[in-house]
């Protein structure tokens, strides 16, 4: 049975490397290759190599580090308990499934293998975590400690998922079904943290406590938190241990936790069959659904509001505004909801200014930050996070492709719907940030952010936000229409390796250039208009003159960019 | 309605469809077979403008594909073997949302009728997600035949229906084809093919093997035999091989 095992992971294992090394004939596999490695070697290696250090450097630590670490790891663990639904016994594939279920081993066989493959995923991802999180420690003479240390944890970590899951299914025999579960762990962390403040209100410990470090270790000292982050301690002591003993005597105890773990799951040989196989259809069923629709998203299963008349707006394009606002509801506020946030931000700054006369500059200082923030996360992030457009759609193409439309238009609809919802909440930042300017006068230039210019700045603003953000989103959907596998996820069928990392780093390489070049000539002429008409007009309609002519020239990039993204998506190769 | 002169379609160096040419007109229904891999559904896809031929003219109710796309492409459905819906529109927003891609004035009227047509009409509301295979199957045909399409092209019609519906799915054609639809059919069940085409086109790695009425390619492999099934005449003119 174990040599069947070992040559499946083997040859799997063989083949995938094998495959990964193959690609890298094809020039853009190649390319991405070196881009992939040059980003890991300067950004993650390199610094390691030098004084910055990571998490758990591998040498001996001291303060709260050690007790916010078995924190965690015990939140994490308890978490295991609500996480798990109903129906999950033991993961299999649909290929284990249909290959080894039939093959004659025993039910503990099947185990076993389950058990190996637990412990095999989660050295790899130790390994992964050491480098990401200890480079500091993985280029030292401490990396084959750190190493095995976040192996053992990171194996211990996946048995422990799985002995859960076997123990939730158990439960879920004696009618305790993942709900009861739930409610069960939720009540048990309440008492804890009960118990927790009650310690804390009477621990001369931690009342003496002189700064926060000494406070965390003091908590973590106290019972009953103390007994439940025994284990915890006990997983995380390999980091922090020094000297040669206490480093071999911390990893024994976590490699004898492994051992414990996998000696009960094999010994607990549960009649898991069924639960497995129905767990394996549901995970194929999941698994054809992003390979068909590109993405890794559930299926809604409940009728979604309308976003506007789809009758009273003409233009084909409008169709497929329409179709992905409303596959996005849950970012699309919709035009009355936005209005009300509006209305209630202008009473609430009203409210405020008049209750708090001239100390209101502290709130609108917040406010003003928080309105920044909006608008950086909108303009820098919202492309990437809104990818209603040509992205969501890659499934699709085939169907797009039979509709009776230009591409240009096609893909000014496809775009139009993550242009809108962004530019909502761009929008709703800027009118934060010009509410919160009532208070901000001394700080700010008085020439362009007076009381009467702040209207023309508001309003530019505003003009502005939509093409900005069209601009922003031609680069993803360029992305989606000249390289579609880069943007599939790995579970839908998306390709995998260092090389497909790079190319992605490479492509956002590409899209800040490109980005920075069609704003340069924008800002250029904006900068001209402004220059030459503020003598002769002032500097209200010298902004909006800029406004303008920033505005044509962006029209006019996007107008081509639409045009020449449509044609590419009228040649598009499918196959 | 539609002509197909000269197709060709390579993927690097592999010819999946070469120097193809045939024609569908008004009221005929053609069956595309041949064996897995014998370029029906590139063929299709070409066909179609989903995919770019490498070669070739494709006309569609006399709109040249190449060069007047929209237009070509008002005329014509396609129905892929996989129901193929978005995920957030239920049923009858399905149809709204074609009816404006293609410009269908009086949707509502006829979204209704089509939706009692395939009975659909109590899933009206519902997302895709909540309906069976062979319901989805019924809403693509219903977003299919949306804009009274001329030529309906179908990629494996039936895979996964049951019996009731196979038999539906088959008057559905016929009744489009004597209402004077042309339809292109591509499915391995040949007894169907036997009972709704005027037509068959055999395929083979990419090469047409024989095109013309059932009768005539019937007649050009039967060897002399009378009422030998299509089946029986695909094995003969494909010599038994896969490939």
């Amino acid at each position: 049975m174990f040599d069947a095992i070992l040559y499946l992971r083997f040859h799997s294992f063989a083949n995938f490397w094998l495959a990964q090394i193959r690609r890298l004939k094809q020039p853009k596999y190649m390319l991405g290759a070196v881009g992939g490695a040059a980003y890991l070697w300067f950004f993650l290696i390199r610094r390691g190599a030098g004084s910055i250090g990571g998490f758990f450097s591998g040498g001996p630590m001291t303060g709260a580090l050690p007790t916010i670490a078995a924190g965690w790891l015990t939140f994490y663990l308890l978490i295991q308990w609500m996480a798990i639904g109903d129906d999950n016994g033991i993961p299999f594939s649909a290929a284990e499934v249909a290959f080894l279920f039939s093959a004659p081993w025993p039910r503990s066989g099947l185990i076993a293998y389950k058990v190996m493959n637990s412990i095999v995923a989660g050295g790899f991802s130790g390994l992964l975590m050491a480098l990401i999180f200890s480079h500091q420690a993985m280029f030292s003479r401490q990396a084959p400690v750190t190493a095995l240390a976040w192996m053992l944890v990171m194996a211990v970590l996946q048995l422990y998922a799985t002995f859960a899951s076997i123990i939730a299914f158990r439960l879920q025999g004696a009618s305790i079904r993942a709900a009861r579960r739930r409610q069960l762990t939720l009540g048990a962390g309440v008492i804890v943290l009960i118990g927790i403040f009650y310690a804390a209100r009477h621990s001369p410990e931690i009342g003496a406590a002189k700064n926060p470090s000494e406070f965390i270790v003091a908590v973590g000292a106290s019972r009953p938190l103390g007994f439940l982050l025994w284990p915890a301690r006990l997983m995380v002591q390999p980091f922090f241990a020094s000297g040669v003993v206490p480093v071999l005597r911390a990893l024994g105890i976590v490699a004898l936790i492994l051992a414990g773990l996998a000696s009960a799951i094999i010994r607990l040989e549960m009649p898991f069959e069924e639960a497995s196989i129905a767990g394996s259809e549901k995970l194929a069923a999941r698994l054809q659904r992003m390979r068909q629709t590109g993405t890794i998203r559930r299926a809604p299963t409940s009728e979604r509001r309308n976003p506007f008349a789809l009758d009273r707006l003409p233009g084909q394009w409008i169709a497929l505004l329409w179709k992905n606002l409303l596959a996005s509801s849950g970012w699309w506020l919709g035009i009355r909801r936005w209005a009300q946030v509006a209305a209630i931000l202008v009473v609430l700054s009203i409210v405020l200014s008049h209750a708090m006369g001239s100390g209101y500059w502290r709130v609108a200082k917040a406010m003003m930050m928080f309105g920044w923030m909006g608008l950086f996360a909108g303009i820098v992030y919202g492309p990437m996070l809104i990818r209603f457009d040509l992205r969501q759609d890659l499934g699709n193409l085939d169907i797009l492709r039979t509709y009776p439309m230009p591409g240009w238009r096609m893909m000014l609809g496809l775009i139009s719907a993550p242009t809108a919802i962004i530019t909502s909440y761009v929008w709703l930042s800027l009118e934060v940030i010009f509410l919160a300017m009532r208070g901000q006068a001394p700080s700010l230039p008085r020439e362009w952010f007076n009381p009467a210019m702040r209207a023309f700045d508001l309003g530019c603003a505003l003009a502005i936000t939509p093409l900005l953000t069209c601009v922003q989103l031609f680069i993803p959907n360029m992305m989606a229409t000249l390289f579609p596998t880069l943007l599939r996820p790995a579970q839908a069928g998306g390709a995998v390796g260092i090389d497909q990392f790079g190319q992605r780093i490479l492509l956002m390489f590409g899209q800040l250039i490109t980005l920075l070049i069609a704003l340069a000539p924008a800002v250029l002429v904006a900068w001209l208009f402004i220059f030459a008409s503020k003598w002769i007009l002032g500097a209200g309609p010298a902004l909006i003159l800029g406004c303008l002519g920033a505005a044509v020239v962006l029209v006019g990039e996007l107008w081509l960019g639409i045009w020449w993204l449509g044609t590419r998506f009228e040649r598009m190769e499918l196959a | 309605m539609l002509t197909v002169a000269g197709l060709q379609k390579r993927y690097g160096k592999v010819i999946a469809v070469d120097d193809l040419s045939f024609s569908v007109e008004a009221g005929q229904i053609l069956g595309l077979v041949g064996p897995n891999g014998a370029g029906k559904t590139t063929t299709l896809r070409c066909s179609t403008g989903i995919i770019p031929p490498t070669q070739g003219a494709i006309q569609i109710g006399g709109a040249d594909l190449r060069t007047n796309p929209v237009a070509a492409k008002q005329q014509y459905a396609f129905f892929p073997d996989e129901p193929r819906l978005f995920d957030y529109l239920t049923v009858r927003q399905h149809l709204a949302f074609v009816a404006k891609i293609y410009g269908v004035k009086d949707h509502e009227a006829r979204g209704l009728a089509l939706l009692e047509r395939l009975e659909l009409t109590d899933k009206a509301r519902e997302l895709p997600a909540n309906l069976s295979r062979g319901m989805k199957q019924k809403l693509v045909i219903a977003c299919g035949l949306m804009h009274q399409p001329k030529l309906l092209i179908f990629d494996e019609p039936l895979t996964g229906l049951d019996p009731l519906a196979i038999r539906r799915m088959k008057d559905l054609m016929l009744e489009l084809a004597r209402d004077g639809a042309a339809i292109v059919l591509s499915s391995h069940l040949l007894h169907l093919l036997d009972e709704v085409c005027s037509h068959v086109l055999f395929l083979k790695q990419g090469r047409k093997l024989a095109h013309g009425t059932l009768a005539e390619v019937k007649a050009a492999f039967s060897q002399g035999e009378s009422d030998v099934p299509l089946e029986e005449i695909f094995i003969r003119a494909t010599g038994g091989a896969e490939n």
